[in-house]
């Protein structure tokens, strides 16, 4: 009868036992490669030559971290910058980047969803356009634009590159923006508040949870982001620019692989607080429907 | 009356400002990084650059005939556009269906679900230079040292080993959004598929694949675009030292650029390389939106 109960329950659940056992072979190995790689880091080069895949053999060693706090660099016309720097030009990076990106587009996007000119609906034509057709190579064109007009290797420079109003997120806070009724403006209007007191004062704060989540996606693929700052900041070489470097650059410097996996490790553990802090913001209801236009 | 008129025109007219105002800098980087860039991408096909007098000289056709001679001739390009179809084919084929089976099971709440859900968006939170590290050393020395060969170096296993790479970091937000338009698919829907006999493997195709057929259709179409940008992590493994056999149309590009042996001499032909893909591309994914809104499944 309990055997009757089981085969019943295994024919009704095999579509998910099947799914599961992928799903958790991946999770497993996902796992595993992160943790793996955090031993690595803790462990004497000894057992990375002879052991490496024995993580419970060996002693720990925080040597790996040492060098990276005190050999991680990267050289600029002959100056090395230190973690130190890096991270902090990281955060200038990310930061910054991030935040013109994000407001760039919310302010677009409100609008384009509330004010009915004709510009708005060319506006909004244009970023499904730009999302649909794929432009391919326009790199060494958009080098030879940022050096002509003086804007190459410099935070200004890449502030105004970011600030466009094209991608996905436009396209997100445009139907927030479309679903919000403009009764709270109207009244902030016969009031006497200006239309730039209702955008700052009234709608954008109404916004805010996604304006937050948004920014926090920005910030983390800007901090993730190495070739941005290698291409087009040279002078200003990020944390993960570092990490690059270390492996193909430097002759000096970080040549130890496991102190390379160190600062790997070092890299991420911002973004996975920052994760962990804004887990529910950065994994909510962001939804992207069909492509239409 | 006259007051209230004046004011509304008044309300109009700054309105009109403000508008207009608070577009100028947007329009404006639009107009320069995006068309403008983008022409001058066009007239920079048709140069080459002297390195000597340091100046870019008229080239008329010569990057695209060194463009199609590479393709033609089986060289970089040609392995390029066959590693770049490849590399789509089993993103498509393998990492988009399992990522809708993933989220299915994540969407009905089974067992570690939430669990799951973060960890599935693990790799879209770390670094691709972090993710990659850790790949490269677990493969060339972690696996090497238990009797494995180099996948990553030879040259046999080193394509096959990139695209599982791909898949492997590459479900992350994908899952996320899928997952979050099953939310949207009515529960009366699937209740009733169930009271009728329906398995849950038939519910999955029947009933919630159709009702989010306009987000896969979103991914599937960006996903042919990724087709002629994807570098397949090939810089964050061997920056400029990729073997030609492995390369892919977005590395070819981005390497002419971003090598440290790239120069001014290069921006041409990547340049042409560009437009050359650009009207590939943009018919191809124009097309593949028109065939999956025309062929798809409708929630009807």
């Amino acid at each position: 009868m309990k055997g009757t109960k089981v085969l019943k329950w295994l024919k009704d659940n095999v579509f998910y036992i099947v799914v599961g056992v992928i799903l958790f072979a991946y999770a497993f190995s996902m796992i595993y490669a992160l943790v793996w790689a955090f031993f690595v880091t803790v462990k004497p080069s000894s057992w990375f030559i002879d052991t490496p895949m024995d993580i419970f053999k060996g002693e720990m060693t925080m040597s790996h971290w040492v060098d990276v706090l005190s050999k991680l660099r990267v050289k600029v016309d002959g100056q090395s910058q230190y973690i130190e720097q890096l991270l902090l030009n990281s955060i200038v990076y990310a930061g910054g980047c991030a935040l013109v990106s994000t407001l760039c587009q919310c302010i677009a996007a409100y609008l384009t969803a509330k004010y009915d000119f004709q510009f708005s609906k060319i506006v909004y034509t244009v970023v499904i356009i730009a999302m649909i057709i794929p432009i391919v190579g326009a790199l060494p064109s958009e080098m030879q634009v940022l050096r002509s007009m003086g804007l190459y290797d410099n935070l200004l420079g890449i502030y105004i590159l970011k600030m466009n109003f094209l991608g996905m997120y436009f396209l997100v806070f445009y139907a927030i923006f479309k679903s919000l009724p403009w009764s709270y403006a109207e009244s902030a209007f016969i009031d006497g508040a200006s239309h730039f007191k209702v955008m700052t004062r009234i709608m954008l704060p109404l916004v805010q949870t996604t304006f937050l989540a948004v920014f926090l996606l920005n910030f983390i693929i800007f901090w993730n982001d190495y070739q941005g700052p290698m291409l087009y900041l040279p002078s200003f070489p990020t944390a993960s620019y570092g990490i690059f470097y270390a492996k193909f650059n430097s002759t000096d410097g970080l040549t130890n692989e496991q102190s390379q996996l160190a600062s790997c490790v070092l890299a991420a553990v911002p973004v996975i607080i920052l994760f962990l802090l804004f887990q529910k913001r950065l994994m909510g209801n962001l939804t992207v429907g069909g492509i239409k236009g | 009356m006259t007051q209230t008129k004046h004011n509304k025109k008044s309300m109009k007219s700054r309105g009109v400002a403000f508008y207009s105002l608070t577009f100028a800098l947007p329009v404006i980087q639009f107009c320069i990084f995006y068309i403008g860039v983008n022409f001058n991408s066009i007239l920079l096909t048709f140069k080459e650059y002297d390195t000597v007098k340091g100046e870019y000289s008229f080239a008329a056709f010569e990057n695209f005939s060194k463009i199609f001679d590479s393709l033609s001739s089986g060289n970089e390009l040609a392995y390029a556009v066959k590693n770049s179809l490849l590399l789509w084919a089993s993103n498509t084929l393998i990492g988009v269906t399992l990522a809708l089976l993933f989220s299915y099971y994540i969407y009905r709440k089974k067992p570690c679900s939430g669990f799951l859900r973060v960890l599935l968006f693990l790799p879209q939170i770390l670094s691709s230079i972090v993710m990659s590290f850790i790949f490269m050393f677990l493969v060339g020395r972690g696996l090497t040292s238990i009797g494995f060969p180099d996948y990553l170096n030879e040259l046999e296993t080193q394509f096959p080993t990139l695209i599982f790479y791909n898949v492997w970091v590459g479900f992350g937000s994908s899952v996320l959004l899928y997952s979050g338009a099953m939310g949207q698919v009515s529960t009366e829907m699937l209740e009733a598929a169930e009271v009728d006999g329906a398995s849950d493997f038939v519910a999955f195709i029947r009933l919630v694949l159709p009702s989010i057929f306009p987000t896969i259709t979103t991914f599937l179409v960006t996903g042919v675009a990724g087709i002629f940008t994807n570098q397949a992590a090939l810089f964050n493994f061997f920056a400029q030292g990729a073997k030609i056999e492995s390369y892919t149309i977005g590395y070819y590009l981005f390497q002419k650029v971003a090598a440290t042996n790239a120069g001014f001499s290069q921006y041409p032909l990547a340049a042409a390389g560009g437009l050359v893909f650009t009207f590939v591309a943009a018919p191809l994914t124009l097309l593949v939106r028109y065939l999956l809104e025309k062929f798809g499944p409708s929630e009807d």
